[in-house]
């Protein structure tokens, strides 16, 4: 795995640890109806030291001539980067209009749900990014030494 | 990825220059080793400038590694 591919499986790796997370907190919250703690407290620390941990496996070259990004690697960074822009307007604009129909127009939120929200856009963005990445690398990416 | 109509023989100059491996064909043309597996596999084409590089590693024209199929 080249170092974009890393990168990308990274991003997406942090993406499902939060979104686990995010869900199991939400159940504890509104279904469980108990401050999030215990076992998810445990789970949350261990999954951001698995992730400090693998921030060295991020660095760590192929070969040592391997360059960080070649000119594919650049393509497909920037094709993806183009699917995560087409992807934050159309979850800004759904969203926009879900909140506009469901709550009306006069309706306010509060602060602290804007930011959860722009937090949440941001991270669904960078989850349409990594697998667009990881898509166009195909299997062929992974391994084919032949 | 699509099919590019460029055609290669990497694979058969790899074999014929000492079962050179794809990683060293990447070191060699300054890639990533998926890279050399894609524009083997004709997934992807690859720009002039890495072209030469590749038949350079080879020691050969890019005429001879590469042939555009219509």
């Amino acid at each position: 795995m080249n170092r974009t591919q890393k990168g990308a499986w990274y991003s997406l790796a942090c993406f499902t640890i939060l979104l686990g997370l995010v869900v199991w907190w939400t159940v504890q919250l509104f279904v469980m109806k108990e401050r999030p703690g215990g076992v998810s407290r445990y789970i949350a620390m261990l999954g951001y030291l698995a992730v400090l941990a693998s921030g060295w496996w991020l660095r760590k070259k192929q070969s040592r001539h391997e360059p960080d990004a070649d000119e594919r690697d650049k393509m497909i960074k920037k094709k993806a980067l183009t699917a995560a822009t087409t992807s934050l307007v159309l979850i800004v604009a759904s969203l926009l209009l879900y909140m506009y129909i469901a709550l009306g127009p006069d309706y306010s939120i509060p602060v602290w749900a804007l930011v959860i929200l722009s937090f949440g856009i941001g991270y669904l963005v960078l989850a349409v990014y990594s697998v667009t990445v990881l898509f166009q690398y195909g299997r062929g990416g992974i391994d084919g030494e032949k | 990825m699509a099919k590019s109509k460029i055609k290669n023989n990497i694979r058969q100059f790899r074999f014929e220059n000492g079962q050179m491996t794809q990683a060293d064909l990447a070191d060699k043309a300054g890639v990533t080793r998926q890279t050399i597996i894609a524009i083997e596999a004709g997934q992807y084409s690859p720009s002039l400038e890495l072209a030469i590089k590749i038949a350079r590693a080879f020691g050969k024209k890019v005429d001879d590694v590469f042939e555009y199929e219509e």
